[in-house]
């Protein structure tokens, strides 16, 4: 994979501090968020952990010596929240770590859907594990042509299956095991 | 939406998959895991050797042999449990083939019901009638057509022919005799007669001028 190519906003030393106008901090949030999720696009990220990830190279510039605080990070977040572009990981403490949906759910859903007609798998059961853990060798899952196989984060598909489900194009059932959860999907 | 879930419902096949499926994603936890670790025993293996621990280095040689037998083990299992599954999936897909073919059948059966043999042979008979009636037809047309018949009625007619030319016109009698009409009778005759008369002439020049010669 190509090293993500930061933008020219990433060397401009300001941006690491909350402006004090509303309307310059508004442009700024967004340009952050957009920053956050062509990087975890970029390098597959599914989980951003608050404290771990202030640390990468995203949130800091050692070449104009800067990073972004804490609050800032958590301020952007709680307004991507608003926006549908992460949810936050509520099985462990408040604003500690989120999801990043560089794809929204939905999208997800629908990728999946096509794939899995794609490779004319309706109404054969798949196991979660399978459908997670793509293995390039039997059932990788490719969802976009132009990339390559990867494994999407079980939280993430779990929101994408429950979609499905409300558009009646999957069935999800359990085994004799409550973990082993089966999904047959229908066109 | 009702059909639809009911359409959609979990047979206990379903489930037996799953159950052979969730098994077969254990083994394969299972193998990334034990693979891991007889990666792991090799670094441990070189750390060993590098120390000079000869012992603790062929011990952890050891274990990795015994894990890679248990990998080609749980190789053959996996290849076992897809192969049994694949032939699941099979039979679950021949099953729907012989159901669609009994419904195929089943409308075959109907339908053969609903087609009457009677009817069908009244049916042949009547097409039958027809088709002898339109060969009757086509037989007259063609024999009234035909070349022979026609050759036939023109030899009759030439034979009609002779036989008026050779019989005396029985039409032509003797005229009735009314007075008003002798004297254009009379006249008609005269020039009838002349004109007999001139060609008489012309053929008696005729005459004339092939003797001449011969007068000479």
């Amino acid at each position: 994979m190509p090293p993500f190519e930061f933008p020219k906003i990433h060397d401009f030393p300001p941006f690491y501090t909350k402006q004090p106008v509303r309307k310059t901090w508004e442009v700024q949030r967004r340009n952050w968020a957009d920053l956050i999720l062509s990087y975890c696009k970029a390098s597959k990220k599914f989980l951003l952990n608050v404290s771990q990830d202030l640390q990468s190279d995203l949130f800091n510039n050692k070449n104009i010596n800067r990073s972004l605080s804490r609050d800032v990070l958590v301020e952007i977040l709680e307004y991507m929240n608003g926006e549908g572009e992460i949810e936050w990981d509520t099985s462990v403490g408040k604003q500690t770590q989120c999801f990043v949906y560089w794809r929204k759910p939905a999208e997800w859903a629908s990728l999946i859907h096509t794939w899995i007609t794609s490779q004319g798998l309706e109404n054969n059961v798949i196991t979660f594990f399978e459908l997670t853990n793509p293995d390039p060798d039997t059932n990788e899952l490719i969802l976009d042509p132009n990339e390559e196989v990867f494994a999407i984060h079980s939280h993430v598909m779990n929101r994408a299956l429950k979609i499905l489900k409300t558009q009646g194009k999957v069935t999800l059932f359990t085994g004799s095991d409550a973990d082993s959860l089966g999904i047959k999907f229908h066109s | 939406m009702g059909s639809s879930s009911s359409k959609h419902s979990v047979s206990d096949s379903d489930k037996a998959i799953l159950e052979l499926k969730v098994q077969r994603d254990k083994l394969q936890k299972y193998q990334n895991q034990i693979t891991k670790v007889s990666q792991r025993e090799l670094q441990i293996a070189k750390l060993n050797l590098e120390k000079g621990n000869k012992e603790r280095a062929l011990l952890a040689l050891k274990k990795k042999k015994y894990q890679e037998q248990l990998i080609s083990q749980t190789n053959d299992q996996l290849l076992n449990l897809s192969k049994l599954l694949q032939t699941i999936e099979f039979s679950l897909i021949q099953k729907d083939v012989i159901n669609g073919l009994k419904i195929g059948n089943q409308v075959l059966v109907s339908l053969n019901k609903e087609t009457n043999i009677q009817d069908v042979e009244n049916l042949l008979m009547d097409t039958q009638e027809a088709i002898e009636y339109q060969n009757e037809i086509s037989e007259l047309l063609s024999t009234n057509l035909s070349p022979e018949s026609e050759e036939a009625a023109l030899q009759d007619l030439a034979e009609l022919q002779l036989q008026l030319m050779n019989s005396p016109p029985k039409n032509k009698l003797p005229e009735p005799v009314i007075n008003s009409n002798i004297q254009n009778q009379n006249e008609n005759n005269k020039e009838s007669n002349r004109v007999s008369i001139s060609s008489e002439d012309s053929k008696n020049s005729e005459k004339l001028a092939d003797m001449e010669p011969i007068a000479i």
